[in-house]
């Protein structure tokens, strides 16, 4: 991988996300119209949970943040299709950037849309909603850029595992929804049976979703959230080499 | 293959390439050489394997086997640093970013060739100029005609002046405007030394490029060499002979088509065709109004090279642009 290819690659992908701002501003503003319906449910659970001073949105906010991110990785699937659809893939093949170069630089722009996607959510909605986590923002920072770094790669395995856009559209509406569901984005994990308890750790926003509680309503700080941490950089991990080991043979099937 | 030969050292050859897909041989063991500054036009019936050959000497498209060097360099064993600087591709499919302009395609795809900022807006200035689009330079390529695109296509293979061009098609769907700056870019860039491997169905523009000749038949070159080379040895003279009112319904050697005689057999001495035909009985009550001696050229050449009669021709698009 070369730095000024990858720089350029970044600046060209980046140039094209830009003119496709119109989905992104959808995806950002769809939670923050449908969290109002949610947020006496989530203040009942709560309550009922034995957080008597939640609202609602210490779960509606960050669970709907995650949950549109999901939703936001098409764009970031969109980034890779596009090119095939426009013919511009071959063209970058034959370029001076390495397929490296290519990769890394639409993964950072994927990355980007994730952050934008849940930091706008975030900011906005905890102006409008009255979100206050009790513990520590930078934790919550942290997490936050954890899930969206687990979140870009699960979408660029989806990209090489699917072998039609089409398919890899439905895939990621599907999983999305599953894992955030059984992850705690839509509602607390504790208020599940516990079979479905024990399930939901094998979904990344789980353990997104269990720190940030933490943060809400334990006044958590990075070291009380370093299991979490641990189990997102795993997931991060895992997804990385499996991406690697995958890449070269899903990319071929494409081209 | 027959080959014309020139002493030139190469700046692409490939020796013996082979490539399957699923089973299915399509380039059976392909030997080229293009010399430096030279045009070379590829030619074939559709599905011949001009793209899948364009796209194994690109670095696209990995051969089976069989040897492949580019600008002095194995197109598989290069880092796409090196390998991307030598070698320009336009893909038969439009390959344009259509949601960005015309100025930040060519600006990207200049950065992404290892131009810096600077050379990558100078140079998308120039191209814009020269292929004409400079009231277009600020439009988005989505909102552009058909000629434009293709325009904008050629130009972004020529963004980091490669030393060898691969032009599958580039005029396909352009308009004569189009076509006529995408021919004349073809020629600067040859005249600049730029190696170019230019595959069309238009036959003419072989003839305005004035490029040397290869022509792929059944996976393999069968004839390569200066255009002027291939129409003397391979090309035939014919004949065209027109009627007032009813022609006559049947010339043994000779084939009615679109209403003009032809001869089914090539030409080598037309007055003396014309002669024989005159003299045939079916002839006697015909009205001639009108003789056209066909000189030799491309067009018949690549009919005897592909063992095309008149009608496989016109089936095939190939010829005058009847695409």
């Amino acid at each position: 991988m070369t730095l000024p290819r990858y720089a350029a690659a970044f600046r060209l992908n980046f140039m094209v996300q830009l003119r496709n701002l119109w989905m992104q501003a959808v995806i950002m503003a769809i939670p923050l119209i449908i969290i109002p319906f949610m947020l006496p449910a989530c203040k009942d659970t709560l309550r009922a949970q034995g957080h008597v001073t939640a609202n609602g949105s210490e779960q509606a906010l960050p669970g709907f943040a995650i949950l549109f991110s999901m939703f936001s990785l098409q764009m970031v699937l969109q980034l890779f299709y596009n090119e095939h659809q426009w013919h511009t893939w071959e063209r970058m093949r034959v370029s001076t950037a390495s397929l490296l170069d290519t990769v890394m630089a639409k993964l950072t722009v994927a990355f980007l849309i994730q952050l934008v996607q849940v930091g706008a959510v975030m900011l906005v909605g905890s102006a409008i909603f009255h979100y206050h986590p009790n513990g520590s923002v930078p934790a919550l920072t942290v997490v936050f850029l954890l899930t969206c770094a687990v979140l870009t790669l699960f979408g660029l395995l989806n990209y090489i595992w699917s072998s039609t856009e089409e398919m890899a559209m439905s895939l990621n509406n599907i999983l999305g929804m599953l894992l955030a569901g059984i992850g705690g984005a839509l509602s607390p994990v504790s208020g599940f049976p516990g079979w479905a308890q024990h399930l939901a750790a094998v979904s990344p926003v789980y353990w997104a979703m269990d720190a940030i509680g933490a943060i809400n309503f334990d006044s958590a700080d990075l070291a009380a959230v370093r299991s979490d941490i641990s189990a997102l950089l795993a997931f991060l991990l895992a997804l990385a080499v499996l991406a690697a080991v995958l890449f070269k043979r899903g990319i071929q099937r494409k081209e | 293959m027959n080959t014309v030969a020139t002493e030139e050292r190469p700046a692409l050859a490939c020796r013996s390439v082979t490539k399957a897909f699923g089973g299915r041989a399509v380039l059976k063991g392909v030997d080229l050489n293009l010399p430096q500054g030279r045009i070379l036009g590829l030619l074939g019936k559709n599905g011949t394997g001009k793209s899948t050959l364009i796209s194994a000497l690109a670095g696209l498209e990995e051969p089976d086997s069989g040897t492949i060097s580019v600008g002095g360099h194995d197109p598989y064993r290069t880092p796409s640093r090196v390998f991307g600087r030598i070698v320009g591709l336009a893909p038969q499919d439009l390959g344009i970013y259509p949601n960005l302009t015309v100025r930040d395609n060519l600006r990207g795809f200049g950065g992404i060739q290892g131009l810096s900022m600077r050379q990558a807006r100078s140079r998308a200035d120039e191209l814009i100029e020269l292929m004409g689009l400079r009231p277009q330079a600020a439009t988005r390529a989505r909102d552009l005609s058909g000629g434009q695109k293709r325009r904008l296509h050629t130009a972004i293979a020529l963004v980091h002046r490669p030393r060898v061009l691969f032009l599958d098609e580039p005029t396909v769907g352009a308009d004569v405007e189009a076509r006529t700056g995408i021919l004349a870019m073809v020629r600067t860039m040859a005249e600049q030394g730029a190696s170019i491997i230019y595959t069309t169905h238009y036959l003419q523009e072989i003839e305005h490029l004035d490029a040397a000749l290869a022509f792929l038949v059944d996976g393999r070159i069968s004839v390569q060499g200066p255009l002027d080379e291939v129409v003397r040895l391979y090309a035939k003279a014919s004949l065209r002979v027109g009627f007032v009112g009813r022609p006559p319904s049947h010339v043994e050697g000779w084939r009615m088509v679109d209403g003009h005689l032809e001869p089914d057999h090539p030409v080598s001495n037309p007055e003396r065709e014309i002669a024989e035909l005159f003299r045939r009985p079916s002839m006697q009550d015909a009205s001639v109004n009108d003789i056209t001696v066909i000189q030799p050229d491309i067009e018949s050449a690549y009919r005897t090279i592909m063992g095309m009669d008149t009608d496989d021709m016109r089936q095939s698009g190939t010829g005058n642009g009847e695409d």
